[in-house]
């Protein structure tokens, strides 16, 4: 696994990740609106809010897939804006997809072995030992595209993990899963961050999962960064209350 | 170690091809050394389509470098070194010009964003027929008639010695040549970079936005492939004695498409027999029908993309396997 104390050798003190007043417009719609926001090393956040109000886009931007039009994304120091996005993924900054995004025509075992290609010298665990982790041994001859929506969503964050990333971006991980696959989540996510020591930032609908990664939370609101903090905190808020956990509760 | 359904038909294939001399006249064997020249030319265009999902409709254009690389070297027409002869140094030119028209190729095709799908297909369409073109023009290269009475394959090391082109003997280099390419791709396949060229065929960005080099794999992909094509190019002309604009235009690209899309682009060893298969028809029914064979091979290629997507080779490979798998329990 991962040295935890590789992940800190951060220059001069300035944060892992920090974002700062970052736009970005697609025509007359600010997706992403003046959004700033500090992670730490081997932290997590969750990031919360309703359909549309630009969850997906602030990791577009972060993985550098969309050019911000304006503010700036720093990582260990460093500004990443218009750093091609392999040698972002390369840095240790790798996501997994809002849609399950593997290989299909290729075996679960190969899905890893391609994924783990690159790692500039970060130690990882085998791939024998992370499709042990994510519960995929049995199913490592199998074609990834005939495995079940939640077991794409495991064998992407296997995949993910493989490339021994500093900052994991998990998009929705528990979409489409049942209870106890959630359940099931929830506790691989806390596995993975006790033995890696990754930082990571998860979008998620599901409020009973949210409250169970036991993280800081940051919602979101049409593209703006509404409320910050723990989960009780964010559950208080009024905007919050009316906005979205009152529509997600009933 | 349990063999792959596709090596389980290449090898049964080989043994096939071993005997066949056996079997049939020497003459008809001739034909087959052309025929494994074909094969080669289909697995390289195989690799690049099947495997890595980069679709080239210009690939003629490496088989017709290596044509004529290989016959000006031997011919003795390379400038400055008119003593030149040698079919060895013909050989490594073919390669490695293939080789680096096909990375230039791929460099200009896949830096930076990079060209996609049909946009690809376009771009590649129009280099063959620019480079039949040139060819056509070129009157270093012939012009029109090409080059005639390029050398068979000689032995020693500067165009003397032996020379090779009893139909015997090249009937099984071709073949020898043809199972050592395969087998030597299909390990390429296997391997941490061929698997990672699988991947960009399955999902490029998510290939892309887990660290890798997208567009380095893809030109790497089209260097080796075109390399190999230029190989395929190099053996046939040695046998042909003859290369003309049309071995690297538009015709021939078309063709060898449709060898691998018949014989299966799934599997490189499919791609060989398909390319194998489609001229042997081709020269016993094209007696026959005269005019027509054009229309049933059209016929029956469009019959075969709709019942058998995968290629009539293929199929048998994808059903073998299924079978095998049922039977394993
Ligand atoms: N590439 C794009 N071009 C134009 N508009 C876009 C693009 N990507 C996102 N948008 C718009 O930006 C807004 C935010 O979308 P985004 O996908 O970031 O939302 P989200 O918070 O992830 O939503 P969900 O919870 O449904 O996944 C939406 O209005 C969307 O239509
Ligand atoms: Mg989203």
């Amino acid at each position: 696994m991962q040295d935890a104390a590789e992940g800190n050798a951060t220059s001069g003190g300035a944060p892992f990740l920090e974002i700062i007043s970052l736009v970005k417009s697609f025509g007359g719609v600010r997706a992403v609106d003046h959004v700033d926001l500090v992670l730490d090393t081997g932290a997590m956040r969750c990031i919360i809010g309703p359909n549309g109000c630009g969850k997906t886009t602030l990791f577009n931007l972060i993985t550098g897939y969309l050019p911000p039009s304006s503010g700036d994304i720093r990582y260990r120091g460093q500004s990443i804006v218009g750093r091609p996005l392999h040698k972002i993924a390369a840095d240790g900054i790798v996501r997994k997809f809002q849609v399950p995004s593997v290989f299909p025509e290729m075996t679960v075992e190969d899905n890893i072995r391609a994924a783990a290609g690159v790692r500039h010298g970060r130690s990882v665990a085998s791939p024998a030992e992370l499709l042990d982790m994510v519960g995929l041994t049995k199913n490592r001859r199998h074609m990834a595209g005939t495995l079940s929506h939640g077991e794409k969503q495991w064998l992407e964050l296997a995949m993910v993990l493989s490339t021994a990333p500093r900052l994991i971006l998990l998009d929705e991980p528990a979409a489409g899963m049942t209870r106890t696959e959630k359940t099931e989540t929830v506790r691989l996510i806390h596995e993975i961050r006790r033995e890696t020591n990754v930082a990571a930032l998860v979008i998620e609908h599901d409020m009973a999962f949210v409250a169970a990664l036991d993280c800081p939370i940051s919602v979101m609101m049409l593209g703006r960064i509404v409320a910050s903090g723990d989960y009780d905190t964010v559950r208080r808020d009024p905007l919050v209350r009316e906005a979205y956990l009152g529509a997600v509760n009933g | 170690m349990k063999l792959s359904s596709a090596t389980l038909v290449g090898l049964v294939a080989l043994i096939f091809f071993v005997v066949l001399p056996f079997i049939v006249s020497d003459w008809v064997a001739a034909d087959f050394g052309i025929y494994f020249a074909y094969a080669l030319f289909a697995v390289s265009l195989c690799f690049v389509w099947g495997h890595a999902g980069l679709l080239s409709l210009g690939h003629a254009v490496y088989f017709g470098i290596g044509a004529y690389a290989m016959s000006l070297v031997t011919l003795g027409m390379v400038p400055g070194l008119p003593e030149l002869h040698s079919t060895w140094v013909g050989l490594a030119a073919a390669i490695v010009l293939s080789t680096v028209a096909a990375a230039v190729v791929g460099w200009f095709f896949f830096a930076n964003r990079g060209l996609k799908g049909a946009f690809l297909g376009i771009v590649t369409v129009a280099l063959a027929v620019i480079v039949e073109r040139l060819a056509i023009n070129s009157s270093y290269l012939g012009g029109m008639n090409g080059l005639m009475s390029v050398p068979p394959i000689t032995l020693g090391l500067n165009g003397d010695g032996p020379e090779i082109y009893d139909p015997l003997p090249i009937y099984y280099i071709g073949l020898t040549l043809l199972a050592v390419a395969i087998a030597a791709m299909m390990r390429v396949s296997a391997s941490r970079f061929g698997v990672s060229l699988a991947a960009l065929r399955e999902n490029e960005l998510r290939l892309w936005t887990l660290g890798h080099d997208v567009a380095k794999l893809k030109i790497a992909a089209f260097a080796l492939s075109g390399g190999l094509a230029g190989l395929a190019g190099a053996f046939f002309v040695v046998q042909f004695g003859f290369a003309a604009p049309s071995l690297i235009g538009f015709s021939l690209s078309a063709d060898v498409l449709i060898w691998v899309a018949l014989g299966g682009r799934n599997a490189l060893i499919a791609a060989a027999l398909g390319a194998v298969a489609v001229r042997f028809l081709e020269s016993r029914l094209s007696n026959l029908m005269g005019a027509t064979w054009p229309l049933v091979l059209g016929m029956v290629f469009m019959a075969s993309v709709i019942f058998f997507p995968k290629g009539i080779f293929g199929e048998l490979i994808d059903r073998l396997d299924r079978w095998r798998d049922r039977a394993n329990g």
